[in-house]
Parts: structure tokens; C-alpha cells; sequence
């Protein structure tokens, strides 16, 4: 088990390389000189002062030194100061990351709570009315863009009924359509691969052995099914975190939510790179840590894993 | 019984297809239909509701709604398509190069994908667009750059296991050259589920398209593009809803039929998609 934790540590280590080498290297090939863009706001630039800001900036160096520095600044937490004003890009980014996670978190966990049990309903289910059902709100929630989901619950809940400010305060009310905008197209993902991996162990030759010795059916399902199941869907929660943290950047614009979506789009229109590279970064860093969390799950949920 | 089946699959597909090429048709040939020119403002009537002269409306500007879908569909149904063919036609090649000389090659092109597919697909494009700056071949670039990975994939995985075939080294006793036996022997028995997947795709890489346009990432103004225009839309939803209904069904309904299309092939081709993270 230790053994496991620390290869798939070690199997981390190129990759982590890999990944700060390539934001390293896009903030590198961004149009226009970072010397330049930091002093726009002052006036009158000489080449002198321009030069002599590349030099304490640190942009005259090689490429690779430049990256050594910046890689070892990061290893210590330091992402660089915002071209616009300055402040540390860390700073920033824990600051609407508070807000990105309270939305992530609660999107996911209403995601979770009510795609499993339809899931697992409809592959039970497999073939009949409710599945049919299921089936289309799942294809039908998998064409639709995020931001189709999020215009049509401001027409219903703001514009037609009032029942919600558009804009949202950042508090528990505000909370609520973000939320759902953000997990309906998730949900639909999560139904359709529940069901999948459901559906593949009912087709299991135990599960027939057990229906054989007069099994309860309800038995079969929540003792040995989905025990088995738990590990394909754990997969599935994992890399759908990824859609969760992407699709969150234009929830938070349209709602106005204060997180780091709103932030790097702000930063984006502001040509602040700096910030945007923090949120590849932050991110990334998310994505890998949660895909490590499932990987270790395996051991928990399935002892053939062990070896 | 099966022959019934695969009658009725069949059929599916064929009437799926004919939807989606009236769709790619529509969208090569969008200046016939065009009932005004979609760039083109009119102060005389702005948010306008759909009638016989503006079949949806206008928007704020006065531009004909009807008219900016359409060439709309030019804007998204070809680029996803063309973003789909080329990251297909190069995640093949390196796939088959990876599977095929395997050792250092395999390597380095499969741990160039494991990298790209370490980041959450959509920060990625977010961030690669927003710094290269919105246009169409930005948006492309952004989302193509972890794109090929799922044919690099699946092309090396089927090439591993073909070959110690028989055919191959019949290929290869015969004197055909490594180049020869890549894209003569071994390519067209992976073309089949290359092309199911590749379809399944284009749905997302549209999508994905226009989730870029909404956030302005995507085409630039004043060129009509489906997400864009229903981000433009949003602000005024209130007095001139269409301007948001229009492109927003546009872009649901052309998804649902690539997606339905794609479900189709697989299904008939008794292929099954190959699990991909995004």
C-alpha cells in the first residue's frame, strides 16, 4: 500500500514537470513584453527604463534559467505578481478560490446525490418507461452547452418568476442557481455512466448464480452490485471533476459569482498572464491531487487491486 | 432476427445522416438562404419581434437574427468539423508511430499525452485562448491541443495488439518498407473505430467551440458565431428573448443530431466509444 502510494508519487513527478514547463512556456510565447505591459500605466517609457526592467525582471536570462527560478518559486507557493497591480497572484487566487470551491463542492455534492440513485435506477430499471425517461434527459442534458442550461434558469427563476436576483451575492440564496446550472450537464454524465457501470455487473455471471439460489433481488443489488460498481463510478467522479472545474468558469461569469473563474476572465480581458498561468496551475494541481485521491480509493474498494 | 435488427439500425443512420449532411450543406452553401445580410445594423429596427421580413427578430443592433444562425452554422458546424478531422488525422499518425516503433518513440509521445491529459480540458482551452487571444485558429489551437490525445490512444492500442498478427509479418517477409506496412496493412483496420469516435466527438468539440465564443474567447465581433451571439443576447433577453431562443435551439439542436448521429454509427458498426476523461 505504501509502496503504491510512493510509485504513484514517483510516476507523478515528470508529469508535474511536464505541466509547469507547458503553462511556463505559454506565458513565454504570450504576445507583447511583460516589461512593457507592467510599466502601460506609467507614462513616457524610455528604452533606458524599459531596458532596465527587463534586467530586474529578469527577462534578458535564457529561457531554461528563467524556468528553473520560476518552477522553484512555485514549488514554494510564490505564482508571481499581477502585471496589473502588483499584488502576489497567489493572493488573488485563494481569494476566489474560497468562492470556487463553495460552488464546485456543492454542485458536486448535488450531482452525487441525485445521479447515483437515478443511475442505479434506471439500469435496474433497464429498457422500461422510467429508463427511457432517464435516457433522454441524459442525452438531452449531454447536447446542451453550460451556459444554454444557465440563460434558461435565469428566464424561469429571474425574469418569468422572480424568485432569484440574478446576480449573485455570494451568500446561501445567490448559492443556488450557480449551482444548478453548473450540475445539470454534470448530472446527466454521471446518470448515464452509473447506469453503465451498473448495468455491466447485472450482466455478471454471479449475479445470475445468485438470482439461481433465490437471492432477493434488492440483496443482490445492494450487497454485491454496486460494492462492485463503486469502483467504475469512483473513476467516472474523478475525471468529471475536471468538467466541474472548467464549466465552473463560465457559470461564475454569467452569475457574476466571485470566484477564480470570474477572476481569470477578468485577467484574460486585462492581459494580466500572470494570473491566468496561476489558474492553469491551481487547477491542474485540483484535477491531480483528486485523480490521485481515486487512484488510492482503489485499494479500499477493490482487493484485487492490491498486489 | 438480426438481420431485422441491423435493417432498423440501418435505417437510424441513414436518416440521421441525411439530417446531418442537410446541415453540413446548409452550412457550406449559408448565402443562399441568407435573408439579410447578417452583419449588416438597421437603426430602424432594433430588437424588432420575428416577422414576415425578419423571420427571428432582430437583435440590438438591428441585425437579422435569422440571417446570423445561419451563418452561424458556417462558423461552428465546419470548424468543429475541420478542428475534428485534423486533430483525428494527427493523433492517428503519432498513435501508429507510438504502437509501431514503440521504445523511444512510444515514450515520448505517450507521455506528451498523459501531460496534456493531466489538465482539466476546459481550464486548458480557457487559458491557451485567453492568451493567445480570441479568434477562430486561437480557439482551434486551444482545443486541439489535448484533442489528438484520444486518437493517439486508440490508435497505439490497436496497433500493439496487431502487431505480432500473421498479416503483418507476412507484410513484412514480403519486403514491404516499416512506412508501408504503418499505412497500408495496419491503418485501415483501425479506420472503423477511429471514425466512431471521431463523431461522438464533434458534438463536444462544438460544444466546447461555443462555450469559448460565450466567454469571447472564440470568433471576434462582428462575425456571427452561435455562442457569442447568445452572450450578446443575454443583456436584453428581457425585451427580445429570440435574440437568445435562436442561436441557443441552433446550437441544441445541431449537437443532439451530430451526438444522435454518432450513437448511431457506433451502435451499427457494433463499435463501442473508447472512455475518454472529458
Amino acid at each position: 500500500m505504501k509502496f503504491y502510494i510512493l510509485k504513484r508519487l514517483l510516476y507523478l513527478i515528470p508529469i508535474m514537470i511536464g505541466i509547469t514547463f507547458l503553462s511556463f512556456l505559454l506565458l513565454y510565447l504570450a504576445p507583447g513584453d511583460p516589461a512593457q505591459r507592467k510599466l502601460t500605466a506609467q507614462t513616457a517609457v524610455t528604452s533606458d527604463v524599459l531596458e532596465q526592467t527587463r534586467e530586474e525582471m529578469g527577462l534578458n536570462r535564457p529561457f531554461l534559467v528563467q524556468y528553473k527560478d520560476w518552477f522553484l518559486n512555485m514549488l514554494q507557493g510564490d505564482l508571481g505578481v499581477s502585471y496589473k497591480d502588483g499584488s502576489p497572484v497567489i493572493v488573488k487566487l485563494t481569494k476566489g478560490m474560497k468562492y470556487t470551491g463553495i460552488l464546485a463542492f456543492s454542485s458536486f455534492l448535488l450531482s452525487v446525490v441525485i445521479s447515483i440513485p437515478l443511475g442505479i435506477y434506471a439500469a435496474v430499471k433497464k429498457d422500461k418507461l422510467p429508463d427511457s425517461i432517464i435516457k433522454v434527459f441524459c442525452f438531452a442534458g449531454n447536447s446542451l452547452a453550460n451556459f444554454l442550461v444557465a440563460v434558461a434558469l435565469i428566464y424561469f427563476f429571474c425574469i418569468q418568476t422572480n424568485l432569484f436576483p440574478i446576480i449573485a451575492k455570494g451568500n446561501a440564496q445567490g448559492l443556488f442557481l450557480p449551482t444548478l446550472s453548473l450540475s445539470i450537464p454534470f448530472m446527466s454524465r454521471l446518470i448515464t455512466q452509473t447506469r453503465a457501470a451498473v448495468l455491466e455487473q447485472l450482466e455478471q455471471p454471479y449475479v445470475a448464480a445468485a438470482r439461481a439460489r433465490g437471492m432477493k433481488e434488492i440483496y443482490i443489488l445492494f450487497k454485491n452490485v454496486l460494492h462492485n460498481s463503486m469502483i467504475s463510478i469512483t473513476t467516472v467522479l474523478g475525471l468529471a471533476i475536471g468538467t466541474l472545474l472548467g464549466g465552473s468558469v463560465v457559470t461564475e461569469r454569467i452569475f457574476m459569482w466571485p470566484g477564480i473563474g470570474k477572476l481569470v476572465m477578468d485577467s484574460i480581458q486585462a492581459r494580466d498572464y500572470p494570473v491566468i498561468q496561476g489558474f492553469v496551475m491551481i487547477m491542474t494541481g485540483i484535477y491531480i491531487i483528486v485523480n490521485l485521491l481515486v487512484d488510492i480509493s482503489y485499494h479500499f474498494l477493490d482487493p484485487r487491486v492490491k498486489e | 432476427m438480426f438481420h431485422l435488427q441491423n435493417n432498423r439500425k440501418k435505417r437510424k443512420l441513414l436518416v440521421l445522416f441525411f439530417f446531418l449532411f442537410s446541415l453540413i450543406l446548409l452550412s457550406l452553401c449559408d448565402t443562399l438562404f441568407l435573408a439579410n445580410d447578417p452583419n449588416k445594423t438597421n437603426a430602424g429596427y432594433m430588437m424588432a419581434a420575428p416577422s414576415s421580413h425578419f423571420p427571428f427578430g432582430t437583435d440590438r443592433l438591428g441585425r437579422c437574427i435569422y440571417s446570423r444562425v445561419l451563418a452561424g452554422a458556417k462558423t461552428t458546424i465546419l470548424s468543429s468539423l475541420i478542428l475534428v478531422l485534423i486533430t483525428m488525422v494527427l493523433g492517428t499518425f503519432l498513435g501508429i508511430l507510438a504502437g509501431y516503433y514503440g521504445g523511444i518513440w512510444d515514450f515520448i509521445i505517450m507521455r506528451i499525452a498523459d501531460i496534456m491529459l493531466a489538465f482539466p480540458q476546459m481550464v486548458l482551452a480557457i487559458a491557451v485562448a485567453g492568451i493567445l487571444g480570441g479568434s477562430m485558429i486561437n480557439a482551434m489551437i486551444a482545443l486541439g491541443i489535448a484533442g489528438w490525445t484520444l486518437y493517439a490512444r486508440l490508435a497505439r492500442g490497436k496497433v500493439l495488439s496487431l502487431k505480432n498478427e500473421e498479416f503483418i509479418y507476412a507484410a513484412r517477409l514480403g519486403g514491404n518498407s516499416n512506412t508501408r506496412i504503418m499505412f497500408v496493412h495496419v491503418l485501415p483496420n483501425l479506420v472503423g473505430e477511429l471514425i466512431v469516435n471521431a463523431s461522438i466527438q464533434i458534438g463536444s468539440v462544438m460544444l466546447g467551440f461555443a462555450g469559448l465564443s460565450y466567454l469571447g474567447l472564440g470568433v471576434q465581433v462582428p462575425k456571427a458565431e452561435w455562442g457569442s451571439m447568445v452572450s450578446e443576447g443575454l443583456s436584453y433577453m428581457q425585451q427580445a428573448p429570440w435574440a437568445v431562443l435562436a442561436p441557443g435551439l441552433a446550437l441544441f439542436l445541431t449537437v443532439v443530431i451530430f451526438n444522435l448521429f454518432g450513437e448511431a454509427l457506433s451502435d451499427y458498426m457494433g463499435i463501442r466509444k473508447t472512455e475518454d476523461g472529458e
